[in-house]
């Protein structure tokens, strides 16, 4: 009894301790009370959005011989969401969302009999999405056929096959893998980037500190500025480091994953050239500004262990935007490029699919310069400020934003 | 003779959410020669580290000024730290580098030219008898080697003041007899030296002048006779616990 009361007397302890360690309360009870619940509901909320957006979108449907085929004509033109294009149009995100050429139509309501061929592009959402409505109008199509001549003939529906539908997937192999890294790679360029900053961003303050060097370095002639600038490049060096070498190891290992994706042997993938200098410029900017971000949440932590905690929701919270680029039928709208992280993902999406639209990617590089500048004065106000460096205490917000304190910033040190 | 150092009312406030006003440093005056080692006497708390780290201009005070080598720490820190040379139990060497990258790291970053910053780590190194552990990262190094890294750091540049700030707390009697050596040799070089301390010892056998220093004001300065003849008593243990008392009952009578 005497083990029992005393190990009940610990864990009490224990317990008493838990609850007053912030990280504890941050990571055991914070963090699954209300991050990943709020996080996957809305990313599951934006994800129905959409794709009951996609099946909204008005699909084009080019039609060949359309006019031996006035039943189907007249269903399509009675399908919402269906533009009809008569005669042949090429299946691209210019041209049409999806061709279909009726061959070997001899349709009579005795013997009814035609194939129909259906091209579309398995690496294009809008294609996907038309498709998948066409099939469906061909398929009561198909119902009202089947109806029609039972009642007449007395035949089992069973044994009667009105036409056939021969589907044809016109995306290159290449195309197919270029697709599948446009939907991996910008998360992984956003997540690594973020992960690259993770801990030399948390260590370069927090973890000074902790191991006493910071003060040696501040004891020297050379400005404080040039000392966060020093460490700040550091830090985004890592995050450029982190994608680079990332990228290289997907590269190298993804042909086999995409061969499974895609159920063919013959799979490959291309960036256009002049995708590249773009991905490493927004890299760059993103890496510089989760840099700075977790540098600003960081600086408020005690120590290396709080620095963690504090930074690990912010991480995990930053990239969820990067998974719209893994959404179907999400393309870069003006609105979508003041969105921080979603629109470097969507901009990255574009250009690896080699769509360029330039005024958007205007907008998207100037508004990831702004977030990232807002964030980067932030925290060099927060490393200018002396608390910053010597704080070893908790600090409440409302503390870390005193006037006093926000004002040392303007002179010098 | 003019003065290295020359503290005028330094004050240092800090505002805590629980206890309030704090004044770390309580219009802290005093001054230190070249040649000179002054030291700084007080209990844990006493507003010692906060006075020093005023004066090497990493944190700013709320009011007074100072005088360093000719430059004012509010106007001039860049020329402040360049003049002093700052050891404490809070400045660390970078574990993952060699005690000859620190070197060479902290001379660049004082802006040592680099045929001086060679001449003058080579100097140190044979100085200190560090040949033997140079290359070798600072977390794999003894106390008293990573002790001889940090002193050559804070001379690499060859500074005219020092400031040690206990910087024997937490070392063995070996290594803090290499220190107190070290510190008498800054005098003999014609260095001016400020040296906190709480342990009475030290700071008999180093100091040429003594301020005690308690809840960040400066009570009373002088050499050992001095404050024998202020207090009248003998040892500096007796002295200072004597001077704490009475400024504890001073605070104590203060009108509010």
């Amino acid at each position: 009894m005497s083990l029992l009361r005393d190990a009940l007397i610990v864990f009490l302890k224990e317990l008493i301790c838990f609850v007053r360690d912030r990280n504890i309360v941050i990571n055991t009870i914070l963090m699954p009370l209300f991050l990943y619940p709020t996080t996957f509901w809305v990313m599951n909320q934006i994800m129905l959005l959409q794709q009951g957006a996609v099946q909204q979108q008005v699909s084009k449907v080019a039609i060949v011989n359309g006019d031996q085929l006035p039943d189907l004509m007249d269903v399509l033109s009675d399908t919402d969401m269906v533009e009809l294009v008569k005669g042949w149009a090429p299946v691209s995100s210019e041209g049409v969302d999806v061709l279909l050429d009726i061959r070997e139509a001899h349709y009579n309501a005795d013997n009814p009999c035609f194939k129909i061929k259906l091209d579309y592009d398995q690496a294009n959402d809008y294609s996907i999405a038309a498709k998948k409505k066409i099939l469906t109008v061909l398929d009561q199509f198909r119902e009202q056929i089947l109806l029609s001549v039972t009642l007449v003939h007395d035949i089992p529906s069973v044994v009667v096959e009105p036409f056939t539908v021969e589907i044809i997937d016109i995306a290159s192999d290449q195309k197919m893998g270029t697709y599948f890294i446009s939907l991996l790679l910008p998360m992984m360029i956003i997540i690594m980037a973020a992960m690259g900053t993770f801990y030399p961003a948390i260590d370069i303050i927090v973890g000074e500190r902790e191991r006493k060097t910071l003060e040696t370095t501040l004891l020297s002639p050379t400005s404080r500025l040039a000392i966060v600038i020093g460490k700040f490049c550091a830090v985004v060096l890592a995050g450029i480091v982190a994608v680079f070498l990332n990228i290289v190891a997907l590269a190298l290992t993804a042909a086999h994953t995409l061969f499974l994706m895609a159920g063919n042997g013959s799979v490959g993938f291309s960036l256009p050239l002049k995708s590249i200098p773009l991905i490493l410029l927004t890299t760059v900017i993103i890496s510089a500004c989760f840099g700075a971000a977790c540098i600003l949440i960081a600086s408020y932590a005690r120590n290396f262990r709080e620095g963690q905690s504090f930074v690990t929701p912010f991480f995990i919270l930053s990239f969820q935007p990067a998974i719209v680029s893994a959404l179907p039928g999400i393309s870069l709208t003006t609105g979508l490029a003041f969105v921080p992280v979603a629109n470097a993902a969507l901009m990255f999406k574009e250009i690896i699919n080699d769509e360029y639209h330039w005024d958007k990617i205007a907008l998207v590089l100037f508004s990831l310069v702004l977030y990232t500048g807002i964030v980067l004065i932030a925290a060099a106000c927060r490393l200018k400020n002396e608390n910053t460096f010597w704080r070893e205490k908790s600090e409440t917000l409302k503390k870390s934003f005193h006037l006093s304190q926000r004002f040392q910033f303007w002179r010098k040190p | 003779m003019t003065a290295m150092i020359d503290a005028q009312k330094l004050t240092k406030i800090y505002l805590d959410k629980d206890r309030g006003e704090i004044r770390a440093a309580d219009e802290v005056s005093f001054s230190c020669r070249r040649g000179e080692i002054f030291g700084l006497l007080g209990p844990n708390g006493a507003g010692k580290t906060t006075t020093l780290r005023l004066l090497s201009t990493v944190i700013r005070p709320t009011s007074g000024k100072a005088i360093i080598n000719g430059y004012d720490i509010m106007t001039q820190p860049e020329k402040i730290r360049a003049s002093i040379g700052f050891l404490s139990a809070t400045t660390g060497l970078f574990p993952r580098m060699t005690a000859s990258e620190i070197l060479y790291y902290f001379g660049r970053l004082h802006h040592v030219p680099a045929a001086e910053l060679k001449a003058r780590v080579e100097k140190l190194v044979q100085l200190f008898e560090m040949e033997a552990f140079l290359d070798v990262r600072t977390d794999r190094l003894s106390t008293g080697m990573k002790q001889k890294v940090s002193i050559a750091r804070t001379l690499v540049h060859d500074p005219p003041v020092l400031i040690f700030d206990e910087p024997t707390v937490g070392l063995d009697i070996l290594v803090t007899s290499v220190m107190m050596r070290f510190i008498q040799s800054c005098k003999e070089e014609n260095r001016a030296v400020i040296f906190s301390t709480h342990i009475m010892s030290e700071a008999e056998k180093l100091c040429d002048r003594i301020a005690i220093i308690h809840e960040g004001r400066i009570h009373a300065t002088g050499n050992l006779s001095e404050l024998q003849s202020l207090t009248g008593k003998k040892f500096l243990e007796d002295i200072f616990i004597h001077l704490i008392n009475r400024a504890e009952q001073d605070l104590t009578h203060e009108p509010v």
